[in-house]
Parts: structure tokens; C-alpha cells; sequence
């Protein structure tokens, strides 16, 4: 199909004036034509990763830019490491599309005191950039796109957070939009850096900076970067905010957003200039497992189950940080993995969280016990995102945790007692994860019912098929990995 | 005369000037030292023009000769000014004048 | 290759897992009839289990892979259906015992409204317990111990909604415990556990560059040598190894989950406890057994790290044994008894397996009356917990000094129990004598004296812990009700539930059939124990030396011939242990000639030694504390005094800078004439110096 990669990413752009305006006469209905372009876009995926599955070659399109001061291209190029990103970003992205449309009407009901059809086109178009955005990224192929989607993404999660969030959305939003931004200049601070290097913005072309004198700082301002978006210790403190004040229904896709520093961080750094990279290793695996205990124990600590979620965000990605700071060839695949897999579980959790406050009205998990048995198949579905997260078979997180683990023993083994201490550590804070998504399940779930929760009712089915659907998908990869590891190994070929 | 004595002379009635409207309170004082100031512009277009030696370009006195007028009808309008506002608020000290502005 | 077909296998582990989904999509339809696809299913899968025995005969094993998918380096995990002498054993006691447990859940969840989730959690457990018995590598084999564990999850904390009647401990005031809290222990626990074991198989992996176990037998001379060039690591890898096993078993130091476990409904308890789950560990470390015992006996030079191994899990099942037995002999609850002897058991085989590598000669002897142990245990436990699930569901009450069941009306329960109680002990003739012996003969072989000593000194304990629980359920419990101190209150009438009479006076015939079955399975095997136990052996001697290749006969001979004199001894010994035990109990509480409250209230070392007993030694208390506790003491701080310090500085602290910085700036814009003027003059100023010292320099 010609232009495909064109059109996945740039159809939900352009779709955006055509749902304002439909929104405006169907209201929340609109979230269907959303919902039905990005199924378009997923099918286009999807067929695009069957045929490169099957042996075809990886898809690249280029189109001339700028010629002006320095020659640009535009272009996109779907290998074997974007297109799985990319198509279970653009999975979540459809699923919560859907989960949306009762989610949102609560909350403008809650914030607003009315119904208002404008709102809900203004929600679904700005949508739509979500998607743009993570599959730009995804299929960047030079720095100056990578900066351009990334801060495109900060649009419409400003706009989304500051109309539809929780209490204090307005501070929240400026907070998210102000971290985002600052990482996204650090990030372009440093591909500017490395163009003075290379004389190139083409991502291809970074091998070309290893040995320049200004190598060190560029890939140091490039990594800063994206460390601040992926919220590592030191840098996290804007995540618990943002994703606990957001409105439920795009918790998912911010999990991806934050997360997606990962894949970058892969291509870039593991792919192109793994020797740099290698500099960073020790630090790096240190600091990814201080990040996991710490972000464990504050997970422990909350008691709100939105920021509950939130926090245990921090932990998950440092995991696929961990994984790639191995730099190995398992340890980057298991990272890639295991951040596809973490996308999936915590699409999940997140919109159980917004299921669970939507139904009860509480946030507090003090005030809940026992909903189990008004919301069983919630409850099914939590346990089943903890099971992702906490690497149980037969869900996508096992196979993915385990190889990435290989690769973080591999870097242990060969190096001294403390990588192989880090890489023990690691795998122990695994079981951490167990102690804070299933306690939460219990006190959620669990005990005896509480007389005030009477009404609950199970959530509406436009609430719990896309995340069945993600379930199921998860539960795919995680029976046959094949899917994922084949196109992800021939990508990490030439490392150790 | 030299151009530099003669504009070393215009420097100091421009400081002159300057720590009249830095200074004084009295309104009517700042207006002088506008007057100064405008007086050491003229000064120096003809110190300069009179520097060079040979015919002297009459331009810089033309110049001079309606830059006259100009500060003459500029200070009229301000003494207005100055008169208005004495009638108004019954000083003519600029730091009262902030001072009732609120 | 052995001649029958390779779908076989496969069919043995998916046919429940598929059949686990059909109850889940039975709505409306009763209890009993949303069981019979899992009925149908695990009986199907105790036919093809039984279709591999003849396998037995033939030599080697069969070992089938597929692809399953890459993995970088140009590696691959492959899946297969390993059989050999031990998964066939094992999966054929596994799936019998799996079979009669789910019979008799027709008639015990008759009646329960969510009982197409007790059904899809149950067959999942098969299928995956089965799963991992029969999978042919690490990767599949560790699917199926996570399988396993959470469904044991769900399982045991079935009653999530914490009903008052489902809580199990006490009596009061002593402390209970809610099913749910029972799930989520057991599942953390066994989760670090596994945690550890996957750290050991990926570090294996590293250097074997395979999953496989045969594979990775027949390399072991390679990848154990590179491993051993570390210092330390083999030893690392053997204790994290162990990890997983003895947390799965519910060994020391990972016992505290068993006894909670008994929140689940009983054939929960049958079917994890006696039955499967917990022996999924026995069977593991039986697995890799050969590879540590090829490092260090067989190897040149030998790798003395390989020995932890041994040594791990010799004394941590040693030390289980004590644990399990002397607790017993205290327990007031049905189930924590028999849980308690479970853990006492599996003690038993881990000590087996763990004496089998100290010595080449005690090999043989160690893994094949482990295996053994295995059987009867499984076969006598199942028995005895169908029998107390019987008379629990009979009297209403869990506490077995409330029973007071009746000998006549209840006279086949009894006499099940008797005979499951008895093998239990290691009683001659009975199934668990036989099995003991080969446990204390293998002992003896390995020259671990100590071990053998706290081996054969627990029968003691067992013996008195079975007449006791038997005597107090049917010989009316009133006496021997324990130790009645000021703060101990007796149970009154309202704690127990029902009447004390019997409630039940029926017992159901679909519940009594399998209790019937397993109760003479238990006598069969105690008929054939020498023969099976020596066939078994013979099996386990031609696979070590002839599958494996390990050169046993060059090895062996490094303590004196074990012949009959020495045999006799050790049965002459076991009997007198009985009997030692048996009279005590005997006495206080079936004839009710002694009082075990006197006894407690004139010795104040029996008082204290009963605390400490019924305290479980503390170690629950203690674990609680430091991990429990400490983690919910720290989410006050880390929140407020890292995390919200963190937050205020960052989050509020730049802003606030800026914000001060702006208000500072803002002052110098004054609006005043003056002030600007003199900006102004200090502008030109500063200009003109720069221009002439800019010129000058």
C-alpha cells in the first residue's frame, strides 16, 4: 500500500478538524469515527508487521523537507523494532478511544455540571494527536522528527489534563507540560550537538559521532533527555502528579508516552552508538535499580489507586532501562519487550483504577473492600494486569522479563560484583512487584463488601472489551513470543 | 575654537542638565534642566560645525535655529502643564504628586 | 524412541486447561454439572498418564521438541514432552490423585453460586501442575510452577469475601486468618522463591546455552566446570536454586504459607497440599539432582560448591521434619495438623534427596525412596485430608476438641483415618514405614548421623501427633483439650459453630468413595511397599546409570555394605520409636488414663515449651514483624520525607525560586523619572568606559 507510514501517522492529524465538527452534532458518539480511524490505521499496522514477520523487507519512506541551510528529509522507516511499538501503541491508543466515552462524560458531568457535546469533540480530536505523535516518534527516522513528535504529544495532554482533569488539572497540566518541554530541549540540545559532530540529523548516520570530541556531551544531553520524560529517580517527581490528576481514560497512552523513551533510547543508543553507550552502562544499570526499589516502595505507600498506579509506573520503566543499560543483545530485545508488555498491563490497570472511581465515586482503597462480587469481571481483569506486570505466565510479561534478565546476568557475569549484584538486586525487585500490584487486588477487590458501595454495578461493556481485547493480545504474545522476538532480534544484531 | 574644549563644554551643561531632572522635585526646576539639556544639543551642532575649518555649512544653524523654536513652543506646553496641575493639586513637588497618586 | 505416540503427553496437560474454560461459560447451570467437564477431563488425562507406564520398561527416555520461538543470538527455547522414569512416576501419581480430588469436589461445592470459578481454577491447576511435570525444559517447566502458584492463589483465598465461617486459626482469643490474606501470603512467598529459582536458571542458561534438561545433562561437564571458575558462583547458583523448591514446598525457612493455606476449601487442601503442589518441588530438585551430583563426584576436579546444594536442602528439609512434627503435637485445628505432618513429609523427601549426593553410595537409595515417599505420602495424605474434610462438613467445627464425632455412626471414616494415620507415622506394616525406611537407610549410607538422628527421633512425634488428633476427634475430646491457662479461653458454645452433635449425619457417599479408594490404595501399598519400593529402585538405578551415564560402579563402594543385619536394626529401631510415642498418646487421649492439663499445669517447662509451640515457634510472629510490618511502617515516611521532600523541592522549590527572582527583578522598575534618568546616565557610563578601554586594550 502505498504511503502507508505516511498515512498511519499523519491520518489522525488531519482527521482532527472533521471529528471537532462531527463531535459537536454526535457528542459522544464521535468516539466510534475516532475509534474507526484509528482501527483503520491498526489494520494498516498490523498488515505492514505480517508481511515483515514473513520475511518481506522493513518499509521505509522519505520525503524531501527542507532544503534550505541544511538538507532534511522526512521520513519513516518501520523495522522490526518500530512496528511492534508502534502497533501496540496504536492498540491502546483505539482501545482507550473506546473506553472513553463513558469515562468522559463523568467527568465533565463532575467538573462542568452539564452535558456538553463540544467538550467531548474537543476531547476525541485532540485524541487523535496521541496517536500522531507516538507513531511519529516510532517511526522517526532523523532527530529533528523525533523532537517534533514528542513535543507534538504535549499538546493535547496539556489540553486533555487541564479541561478534564482531577482537582488541581490546572497546575498539573502546566507541571507536565513545562517537564515535557524541558526534556524535549535537552534532547534537542543535544541531537543539535551531535549534528555539529556529524553534520547530520539522520539518525542512521550516529555511528558517525563515535570518536568526535563532543561525542560524550551530546549523547550525555540526548540521554538526560529522554531519563527526565522516563522518570527515573530524581527526575519522577512530576509522574506521580500527572498521572494520578489525569482523566483515567488516557492513563494508558501516558504510560506509552513515558515509557517510548525506551524504545528511543534503544534506537539511538544501543542501535547506533552502543560504544557510548557502553560508557553509561554501570551508572545507568545503578541507577534503573534504585529507581525499581524506590518506585516499589512508594508504590507501597499509597493509598490513592490512581496515583497507586502512577507510581508503580516509575518502577516498570526503569525495568526496560535496566534491561537496555545491559547493553546485550538480550537485554535490549527483553527491554523492548518488556516495555510493549508493560504498555498493555498498564493500559489495563490504569483503566480499571478509572472503572473502579467511576463505579464507586472513591479514590481512597481505605474506603473499598470487597467489589469483587459487584465487579467480577473487573476484578478478573485486574488480576490479570498485575499478573502482566508481575511476570506470570502465560501473559506477554514472563517471556519478556526473563530474556531481558538474561541480558542484565550476561553484563553481570562479565563484569564485576557490583553489575552482578545490580543484576541480582534487579530480578528481587521483581518479586517486589508482585507484593504491590496483588496487595492492592485484595484490598480493592477482597474482604468483606461495604455497605456503602450497595449500587455498584459492573462497568459497561464499551469499558471492558478494549481492555479484554488488550488482555487477549497480551496473552497472545505471551503464548507465542515469536510474534514479537522475530521482529525484534534482527534489530540488535552486532551486539554482544 | 577647537571641537574638543567646546564639546567638553556641551558634556558638562548636559550633565548640568541631567542632575536637574535626576534631582529637583520642583517641576518647574525639571523643566529648566530640559531647557539646559536641549541648549547643550544646540551647543553641540555648533561646535561641531565650527570645527571645521574654512566656510561653515549653515546647516547645523538651521538646524539650531528651529530646534529653538521647538524647545521654546515644547516648553510652553509644559509650563501649561506645570500651571494645570499647580491649580490642581496645590504643589508643584513631583514626589507629592506620587505620593497622592495612590 | 519408545513406542507410543508423541500427542500423548501434550493431550495429558492440555485437556484440562482447555476443559478449565467450559465452567466459565456454563452460567446457569448447577455446581455438579459445571464439574463434569473437569471430572471428564482430569480422568482423561489419569488414562493417558497411565498409558505412559509402559513406558517403564523400555530403556531411556523420550524427549520430543517443537520450535517454540528465537531468542537473539541466534539461540531458541524449543517445547517438548519429556519422559523419563521420574516424570512418569510422578505424573501418574499426580494424575490419579487429582482424578479422585475432583469426584469428591462435585459433592463438596454442591450448592456454592460461584463454583464455575472454583472449577476453572481447579482444572488450571491440573493442567498446569501436569505441565510442569511433563515439560522438557526450564521455560515450560517454570510456566507451569507459576501456573501452579496462582491458582493456589486464587484457590486458597477461594472465599475471598472473608466470611466469618471461613476464617481459620484461633480459637479465640488467639488470632485468625482471612482467606484472602491466606492467598496473598501464599502467593509472595512462593513468588520469592521462584524469583530466586528464575535468577539460578537464567544464570545456567548463560553458560549452557540451553533450557533443556536433557541437554543440559549431557553437558554438564562443561557448563558446571565454567561456572565453578567463578568463585562463589556455583555456590550462588545452587542456594538460589534451592530457593524456589523449598519455598514451593513450604520448607524451612519458607514454611509460614502451608498452614494458612488451610483457608481454601479441603480438596484445595488435598489437592495442593497432599497431593500436588507442594511435591512439584521434590520433583524439581529431584530433576537436577544428577547434574550436582556429576559436579562434584564424578567431575575432575570436583567442584566442592556443587555440595551446598546438597547440604541446603538435606537441612533445611531436616530441620522442616522437627518443625512440622513437634508443631503437630499441639495444633488444635484439623487441618493445620495434617499441614503440619504434610510439611514434615515433604521434610522427609527433601532430606532424602539431599543425603542422596552427600555419598555416591547413597544416591540411588536417596532418589528412589524420596520418589517413593512421594507416593504414599500422596496417597495416604489425600486419604486423610478427604476424611477430615468428611468430618469437618459432619461436626461444623475445624477445632478437633469440638468434634466429638461418633466412633459408631462415623466407623468408616475412622477406620480411614486410621489406616491413612498410620502410614502417616511410618507404622509397620503400613505404606510409610516402608518408604521411611529407605529415607533412614539412605541416611545411614551417606555417613549424616545428625540428620539420621532427627529423621528417626520424629516419629516419635508424629506417632504421638496422629493418636492424639484421632483420640480427640473420636474418643471425645474433652480431656487433652490443651493447655487451659488464665488467658486461654476454653471455646464456648457460641465460637463453635453447629452444636457439637453431629450435623450432619449423613455422610455423602461421592465424598466417602474417593476417602474409600485412596484408604485402600494406602493398604495395597503397604502390601507390595518391599517390592514397589525395590522396583522403583531398580528403575532409578538403570536410569542414573544407564540414561545418564553416571559411573556409579567405579564410586560407590566408600562406606561398609548395608546388608540385612543393618536393615533389621533400623525397622527394630523405627518400632520401638512407635511405640514410644504411641503409649503416651494412647493413654491420655484414647483411654483417658493420664491428663495432659495436669500434666502441663505441674511442669512449668511443658507450659513453656507448649507456648512456644503453639506460637509456631515465633517465626511466623517474627517474619510478620520485620517484613510485614516494616514495610507498612515505611509508607509513611518514604512518602512524606523522601517523596514529598522531593516534590517540595523540585515541584514547588523552582517554581518559588523563580517566582522570588521575578518579584526581585520586578522592584527596580519604579516608574519614577529620576530613577530612570539615573539608569540612564550609569547606561552611558558604563558605555562610555567600555568603548575607551575596549579601544584601549
Amino acid at each position: 500500500m502505498p504511503f502507508m507510514l505516511l498515512q498511519a501517522v499523519l491520518l489522525p492529524l488531519i482527521s482532527m478538524p472533521l471529528i471537532a465538527v462531527l463531535g459537536r452534532r454526535l457528542g459522544r458518539r464521535v468516539a466510534w469515527v475516532s475509534g474507526a480511524i484509528l482501527a483503520y490505521t491498526n489494520i494498516l499496522l498490523a498488515s505492514a508487521m505480517f508481511d515483515l514477520w514473513n520475511g518481506s523487507a522493513p518499509v521505509v519512506e522519505t520525503y524531501a523537507w527542507t532544503n534550505a541551510l541544511f538538507a532534511l528529509e522526512f521520513g519513516f522507516s518501520a523495522d522490526g523494532l518500530s512496528l511492534p511499538v508502534a502497533l501496540i501503541a496504536n492498540l491502546v491508543c483505539n482501545a482507550l478511544v473506546i473506553f472513553s466515552t463513558e469515562y468522559l462524560d463523568h467527568r465533565i458531568h463532575a467538573i462542568y455540571n452539564r452535558e456538553s457535546n463540544s467538550l467531548n469533540a474537543f476531547y476525541y480530536s485532540l485524541f487523535m494527536l496521541f496517536s500522531t505523535g507516538l507513531l511519529g516518534i516510532a517511526f522517526a527516522t532523523n532527530l529533528i522528527e523525533v523532537y517534533i513528535f514528542l513535543d507534538i504529544l504535549l499538546i493535547p495532554l496539556y489540553f486533555i489534563m487541564d479541561h478534564f482533569g482531577y482537582v488541581t488539572r490546572h497546575r498539573v497540566a502546566t507541571m507536565c507540560f513545562l517537564w515535557g518541554f524541558i526534556a524535549g530541549a535537552l534532547f534537542l540540545l543535544g541531537s543539535v550537538l551531535a549534528y555539529s559532530q556529524t553534520g547530520s540529523f539522520m539518525i542512521s548516520d550516529l555511528p558517525a559521532l563515535v570518536g568526535t570530541p563532543l561525542a560524550l556531551w551530546s549523547a550525555l544531553l540526548m540521554l538526560l533527555g529522554m531519563l527526565v520524560k522516563l522518570a527515573v529517580f530524581g527526575f519522577h517527581v512530576w509522574l506521580p502528579w500527572v498521572h494520578a490528576e489525569h482523566p483515567s481514560c488516557i492513563a494508558g497512552v501516558l504510560a506509552i508516552i513515558v515509557g517510548i523513551e525506551n524504545y528511543l533510547i534503544a534506537r539511538i543508543f544501543v542501535q547506533q552508538i552502543p560504544s557510548i553507550f557502553e560508557l553509561f552502562s554501570l551508572p545507568l544499570m545503578v541507577w534503573a535499580v534504585v529507581t525499581m526499589v524506590y518506585g516499589a516502595y512508594l508504590t507501597l505507600a499509597q493509598d490513592d489507586i490512581k496515583r497507586l498506579y502512577a507510581c508503580s509506573t516509575i518502577g516498570q520503566t526503569a525495568y526496560s532501562l535496566l534491561g537496555l543499560a545491559s547493553c546485550s543483545a538480550f537485554g535490549a530485545t527483553g527491554a523492548v519487550f518488556y516495555f510493549i508488555s508493560h504498555s498493555l498491563g498498564k493500559a489495563i490497570l490504569f483503566s480499571v483504577a478509572g472503572i473502579v472511581v467511576y463505579r464507586t465515586g472513591a479514590r481512597d482503597m481505605r474506603q473499598m473492600g470487597g467489589l469483587a462480587k459487584r465487579m467480577p469481571v473487573t476484578a478478573t481483569l485486574c488480576i490479570v494486569g498485575s499478573m502482566i506486570l508481575s511476570a506470570i505466565p502465560p501473559f506477554s510479561g514472563f517471556p519478556s522479563e526473563w530474556i531481558m534478565f538474561v541480558g542484565i546476568f550476561q553484563q553481570g557475569i562479565q563484569g564485576s560484583v557490583a553489575a552482578l549484584s545490580v543484576a541480582v538486586l534487579g530480578i528481587f525487585a521483581t518479586f517486589l512487584t508482585s507484593v504491590y500490584t496483588f496487595w492492592p487486588v485484595m484490598r480493592i477487590f477482597f474482604g468483606p463488601p461495604r455497605p456503602d458501595h450497595e449500587n455498584v454495578r459492573e462497568a459497561p461493556l464499551t469499558m471492558l472489551v478494549p481492555l479484554l481485547v488488550l488482555a487477549a493480545v497480551s496473552l497472545l504474545i505471551g503464548i507465542y513470543p515469536e510474534i514479537i522476538t522475530r521482529l525484534l532480534i534482527p534489530a540488535f544484531t552486532g551486539i554482544p | 575654537m577647537d571641537a574638543p574644549y567646546l564639546l567638553a563644554f556641551v558634556f558638562a551643561l548636559w550633565a548640568v542638565g541631567i542632575y536637574c531632572l535626576a534631582t529637583k522635585r520642583n517641576m518647574l526646576r525639571m523643566i529648566f534642566g530640559l531647557e539646559i539639556m536641549i541648549n547643550a544639543a544646540n551647543l553641540s551642532f555648533i561646535s561641531l560645525a565650527a570645527g571645521v575649518p574654512g566656510f561653515v555649512d549653515p546647516l547645523a544653524h538651521s538646524i539650531v535655529v528651529v530646534s529653538i523654536g521647538l524647545s521654546a513652543a515644547m516648553s510652553a506646553v509644559a509650563i501649561t502643564l506645570v500651571v494645570f496641575a499647580y491649580r490642581h493639586y496645590g504643589t508643584l513637588d513631583v514626589r507629592e504628586l506620587r505620593r497622592l497618586r495612590g | 524412541m519408545l513406542p507410543y505416540s508423541s500427542v500423548l503427553p501434550w493431550l495429558c496437560w492440555l485437556l484440562p486447561i482447555a476443559a478449565s474454560l467450559v465452567p466459565l461459560g456454563m452460567r446457569g447451570s448447577s455446581a455438579k454439572a459445571k464439574g463434569l467437564p473437569v471430572v471428564a477431563s482430569t480422568f482423561l488425562s489419569m488414562v493417558l498418564a497411565l498409558s505412559l507406564l509402559p513406558a517403564l520398561s523400555g530403556p531411556g527416555y523420550s524427549d520430543l521438541q517443537a520450535f517454540w520461538f528465537s531468542l537473539p543470538g541466534g539461540g531458541s527455547v524449543g517445547m517438548g514432552m519429556l519422559v523419563d522414569p521420574l516424570s512418569i512416576i510422578i505424573v501418574n501419581i499426580v494424575a490419579f490423585l487429582c482424578f479422585l480430588i475432583m469426584v469428591y469436589s462435585v459433592k463438596y461445592v454442591e450448592g456454592d453460586p460461584s463454583a464455575g470459578r472454583y472449577w476453572f481454577l481447579m482444572s488450571l491447576f491440573v493442567g498446569g501442575m501436569l505441565l510442569l511435570i511433563l515439560a522438557d525444559n526450564f521455560i515450560l517447566f517454570f510456566i507451569g510452577w507459576k501456573l501452579v502458584g496462582l491458582c493456589s492463589y486464587g484457590l486458597i483465598g477461594y472465599y475471598y469475601n472473608d466470611e466469618r465461617e471461613h476464617w481459620i486459626g484461633g480459637p479465640a482469643p488467639h488470632a485468625f486468618q482471612k482467606p484472602s490474606r491466606a492467598g496473598l501470603k501464599a502467593l509472595l512467598v512462593t513468588t520469592f522463591g521462584d524469583v530466586a529459582l528464575l535468577a539460578s536458571i537464567i544464570i545456567i542458561y548463560i553458560y549452557s546455552g540451553t533450557f533443556n534438561f536433557m541437554e543440559l545433562y549431557q553437558t554438564s561437564s562443561t557448563w558446571v566446570a565454567q561456572i565453578a571458575q567463578t568463585p562463589g558462583l556455583l555456590s550462588a547458583v545452587c542456594l538460589l536454586f534451592v530457593a524456589g523448591p523449598l519455598a514451593k514446598s513450604a520448607q524451612f525457612p519458607f514454611q509460614e504459607w502451608l498452614p494458612d493455606a488451610m483457608a481454601g476449601p479441603t480438596p484445595v487442601s488435598a489437592l495442593i497440599h497432599a497431593a500436588t503442589m507442594v511435591k512439584a518441588g521434590v520433583y524439581i530438585v529431584a530433576r537436577v539432582l544428577p547434574i550436582f551430583f556429576l559436579a562434584y563426584w564424578v567431575m575432575t576436579p570436583r567442584l566442592s560448591e556443587a555440595l551446598i546444594f546438597f547440604y541446603a536442602i538435606a537441612i533445611s528439609g531436616a530441620i522442616t521434619i522437627l518443625l512440622g512434627a513437634t508443631q503437630a503435637m499441639v495444633a488444635l485445628e484439623l487441618k493445620k495438623v495434617l499441614a503440619y505432618s504434610t510439611i514434615s513429609a515433604i521434610g522427609y523427601m527433601m532430606l532424602s534427596l539431599g543425603v542422596s549426593g552427600l555419598s555416591p553410595s547413597s544416591l540411588v537409595e536417596g532418589l528412589y525412596s524420596g520418589v517413593f515417599h512421594l507416593i504414599n505420602h500422596g496417597v495416604y495424605k489425600a486419604a486423610l485430608f478427604l476424611c477430615a474434610g468428611i468430618a469437618i462438613h459432619v461436626s461444623g467445627s475445624i477445632y478437633v476438641n469440638e468434634m466429638r464425632l461418633s466412633s459408631k455412626s462415623m466407623r468408616r471414616v475412622l477406620v480411614f483415618m486410621v489406616i491413612g494415620g498410620l502410614a502417616l507415622a511410618g507404622a509397620p506394616p503400613f505404606s510409610g514405614f516402608w518408604s521411611k525406611e529407605g529415607i533412614l537407610m539412605s541416611c545411614l549410607e551417606s555417613g549424616q548421623y545428625v540428620l539420621f538422628a532427627v529423621a528417626s527421633l520424629s516419629v516419635i512425634l508424629t506417632i504421638f501427633s496422629v493418636i492424639r488428633v484421632l483420640g480427640m476427634m473420636f474418643c471425645n475430646g474433652s480431656s487433652g483439650a490443651g493447655y487451659v491457662a488464665p488467658r486461654f479461653a476454653s471455646p464456648t458454645e457460641q465460637e463453635s459453630k453447629g452444636h457439637g452433635d453431629n450435623v450432619h449425619s449423613a455422610v455423602p457417599a461421592l465424598m466417602l468413595l474417593p476417602c474409600g479408594v485412596l484408604a485402600a490404595l494406602t493398604v495395597l501399598l503397604s502390601c507390595v511397599g518391599p517390592w514397589l519400593g525395590g522396583s522403583i529402585r531398580q528403575t532409578f538405578d538403570a536410569y542414573l546409570i544407564d540414561t545418564l551415564g553416571l559411573p556409579l560402579a567405579s564410586l560407590v563402594p566408600t562406606h561398609a555394605p548395608q546388608g540385612l543385619p543393618i536393615s533389621l536394626i533400623l525397622s527394630v529401631s523405627s518400632v520401638v520409636m512407635i511405640a514410644i510415642g504411641a503409649l503416651p498418646a494412647y493413654r491420655i487421649y484414647v483411654q483417658h488414663k493420664w491428663c495432659a492439663e495436669d500434666l502441663l499445669a505441674r511442669h512449668r517447662s511443658l507450659q513453656a515449651i507448649h507456648r512456644l509451640l503453639w506460637n509456631r515457634y515465633y517465626i511466623d510472629a517474627v517474619c510478620n514483624k520485620v517484613f510485614v510490618g516494616w514495610t507498612l511502617a515505611m509508607r509513611s515516611p518514604i512518602a512524606k520525607h523522601i517523596e514529598g521532600a522531593m516534590d517540595a523541592a523540585i515541584n514547588v522549590g523552582v517554581p518559588s525560586l523563580i517566582g522570588a527572582a521575578s518579584r526581585g527583578l520586578r522592584r527596580i522598575q519604579t516608574g519614577i523619572l529620576s530613577v530612570n534618568i539615573i539608569y540612564f546616565v550609569a547606561t552611558v557610563v558604563a558605555l562610555l568606559l567600555i568603548t575607551i578601554f575596549a579601544g584601549v586594550l
